[in-house]
């Protein structure tokens, strides 16, 4: 039977960390400064790690992914080294996922500093990746005498907001959990105001990752499963109101949605509990995934109340809130009302 | 007669032994009774010099007795809130313990005798017991322990200092006095002992129920006590987020406690790893802490909307992160 991760049972057993600088892409006259040994890791930070780990797991950002076979990123292999290793090639394969990943950057990108913790979760091996991104300054020094960063000076930029995104990613061994996902992934910006597009690089091309189950579906199930929990209100008013919410955040110029974002914006507290759990019944994660509308697209255009004399109005997105005024009347039955010239009749 | 000379050299050099066997079994004790979900005083001392001399000569003139057959070198004393926790402990000592011999003091009391007693054990530690395996050499080391309520060690501590020896020397007049008075600790600890009873069977008032259900595993995973207006307060705040949904209220009051058994190796984690953490985490000092794990599993909708308004979002933060959450 699959197991379940539990972020709650992660420890850290070491930890090491390179810093990647600004380039311009193909501009070698730059170099990773790479730490040749762990960072010494006093519990105190050590328990810091691992609740901005968990903190970041936690999130509504938080997606399941798998390694996609046909991505050319190297990282997987690396993780996977860690992982069979105990930990014990932390420091080499570290070194080479730094590599990589100065070498796909470019100007684009700003500097960044790459952490690689080897641990375990559920009393298993994991290897967890941050990467912290810094729009300036603040740069890490490497202690001469160690070869390696102060760790304390990472939580310091973890905590100072001249890091504004730091991307989190938790992978095992999926074999011996018995489950179809590598490792869990997530984008944060530290400092909310920051209005920075998260994009799926860090998990497309670095980790070399694609989301566990194709968005396409993800989308269709997450209408699907939320139009059948609509359905359950006796309240007619209600059901056309969360309807036509459904179909106007579907709709949303956005590319990542989420269960738990529909909850918060637009179902009342308790009906977000009672949806909770019916998608936890479901087994669909309220968490983030991103959006395709393919399967869908024809279905959320339009919303179409059919009443019990047979009587059906249709609208198109946004006409019918807008258009039709809803009245729940004393014998259970409800009033619609609609004004406006007739356009046509068939 | 009692040798007194030997016994002083028996005894300098014994004591130190029975000093440290007592603060391993005392601190044994209070560290694993509250897996039994209670939370008793625990306290024990080493004989004085002079008191062996003068219970070995005592008991010499009554029977063949020397040093060697004293039991109490080191008493342990466990002191319980209700009458109805003697037979917890009971239970944890047969199961923690080798005991010798047993005396429910109070049962073999007739009727007019003046005294209020406790329950006497003579014991040794179990050495396959895993706290206890590395101190082998303990192994024949006797000991008592005596299990009495807070009321009959009110009323021993009284009565101690008031004296009296035997019913016998007092006059009927101060002997009525006493018994009144021994009826009245009798009496305390078995109303204690059904207005105990009564609270946790009290449905009415939902805020101290719940409190009751989750006092004593709050006492197992934290084996401190914890301010009971704080969680009286938080917990009336929280149950009324629930509004007037009486059902959720009912199913809370329902599945709190199966709630914390079912992840009882995921509360001892998070207890045994933070546990010198409790002056940052102090929601892990008060046993509401399991009524907001509660929530942010069952209702976690309804805890974060409302939370903001009652407490600080850090807080929340902080529970939620010790949680976890499954991927």
């Amino acid at each position: 039977m699959a197991a379940k991760l539990d972020t709650s049972t992660i420890t850290i057993e070491n930890i090491i960390v390179h810093s990647i600088p600004k380039h311009r892409k193909g501009d070698f006259s730059v170099e990773p400064q790479y730490s040749e040994q762990e960072s010494s890791l006093p519990d105190g930070l050590r328990t810091f790690f691992k609740e901005k780990v968990v903190q970041s797991l936690q999130s509504n950002k938080e997606l399941l992914v798998c390694y996609n076979p046909d991505n050319t990123s190297p990282v997987s292999t690396y993780i996977n080294q860690i992982i069979s290793s105990d930990g014990n090639d932390l420091v080499g394969q570290s070194k080479l996922m730094a590599k990589y990943l100065f070498e796909i950057q470019d100007g684009q990108n700003v500097s960044g500093i790459l952490v690689i913790i080897s641990g375990k979760i559920n009393n298993k091996n994991t290897c967890i990746i941050i990467k912290l991104e810094r729009d300036e300054g603040a740069q890490l020094e490497l202690d001469p005498k160690t070869k390696s960063f102060n760790i304390k000076d990472v939580k310091d930029l973890m905590l100072t907001k001249k890091t504004k995104i730091y991307k989190v990613g938790l992978f095992v061994d999926k074999s011996s959990f018995k489950i179809k996902y590598d490792g869990s992934t997530a984008d944060l910006q530290i400092d909310p105001k920051t209005k920075k597009v998260v994009t799926t690089w860090f998990i497309e091309k670095f980790l070399g990752c694609v989301p566990l189950e194709n968005p396409k579906t993800t989308t269709k199930k997450f209408y699907d499963y939320t139009t059948t929990f609509i359905q359950t209100f006796d309240d007619p008013i209600k059901r056309a109101k969360y309807t036509q919410d459904l179909n106007s955040y579907l709709q949303k110029n956005t590319q990542k949605i989420s269960a738990k974002e529909f909850a918060d914006d637009y179902l009342e507290t308790q009906d977000k509990d009672t949806y909770n759990n019916y998608l936890k019944d479901k087994k669909f994660r309220m968490s983030e995934f991103p959006k395709d509308n393919t399967y869908i697209d024809n279905k959320i255009k339009t919303i179409t109340m059919t009443f019990a004399n047979d009587i059906a109005i249709v609208g198109k997105k946004g006409s019918f809130e807008k258009n039709v005024k809803l009245e729940p009347l004393n014998d259970g039955t409800t009033k619609a009302e609609i004004v406006s010239k007739v356009k046509s009749v068939r | 007669m009692a040798n007194v000379q030997e016994i002083v050299d028996l005894w300098k050099d014994d004591q130190p032994k029975y000093e440290d066997l007592g603060k391993i079994v005392s601190s044994f004790i209070k560290n694993k009774i509250t897996d039994y979900e209670l939370l008793p005083e625990v306290q024990y001392r080493t004989k004085e010099l002079v008191s062996i001399i003068k219970k070995v000569r005592k008991k010499q003139a009554e029977k063949e007795y020397s040093y060697q057959h004293l039991k109490d070198k080191l008493g342990i004393r466990i002191i319980c809130t209700f009458q109805e926790d003697l037979g917890i402990v009971e239970k944890f000592i047969n199961e923690n313990f080798v005991v010798i011999s047993v005396e429910h003091k109070k049962d073999n009391l007739d009727f007019n005798r003046l005294d209020y007693v406790s329950n006497h054990y003579d014991a040794k530690i179990k050495c396959t017991v895993t706290e206890f395996k590395r101190h082998a050499t303990f192994e024949d080391f006797i000991f008592e322990i005596q299990v009495r309520t807070l009321n009959q060690h009110a009323w021993s501590n009284t009565a101690h200092s008031l004296s009296y020896k035997r019913e016998t020397d007092l006059p009927d007049k101060l002997k009525r006095k006493v018994y009144r008075l021994l009826s009245l600790y009798e009496l305390a600890d078995d109303e204690f002992s059904s207005v105990n009873k009564a609270l946790k069977e009290h449905q009415e008032n939902i805020t101290y129920t719940l409190l009751r259900k989750l006092e004593g595993k709050f006492y197992k995973f934290a084996k401190t006590d914890y301010d009971r207006e704080i969680s009286l307060l938080d917990i009336n705040t929280i149950l009324n987020y629930f509004e007037t949904d009486d059902n959720a209220k009912q199913q809370l009051i329902n599945s709190i406690e199966s709630f914390i058994v079912t992840n009882e190796q995921k509360i001892q984690r998070i207890y045994n790893d933070n546990r010198n953490r409790f002056y940052e985490i102090l929601s892990l000092s008060q046993p509401e802490i399991f009524l907001v794990w509660y929530m942010l599993q069952n209702h976690p909708f309804t805890i974060k909307d409302n939370w903001a308004n009652d407490f600080d979002d850090d807080d929340l933060e902080q529970i939620k992160t010790l949680w976890g959450n499954e991927l």
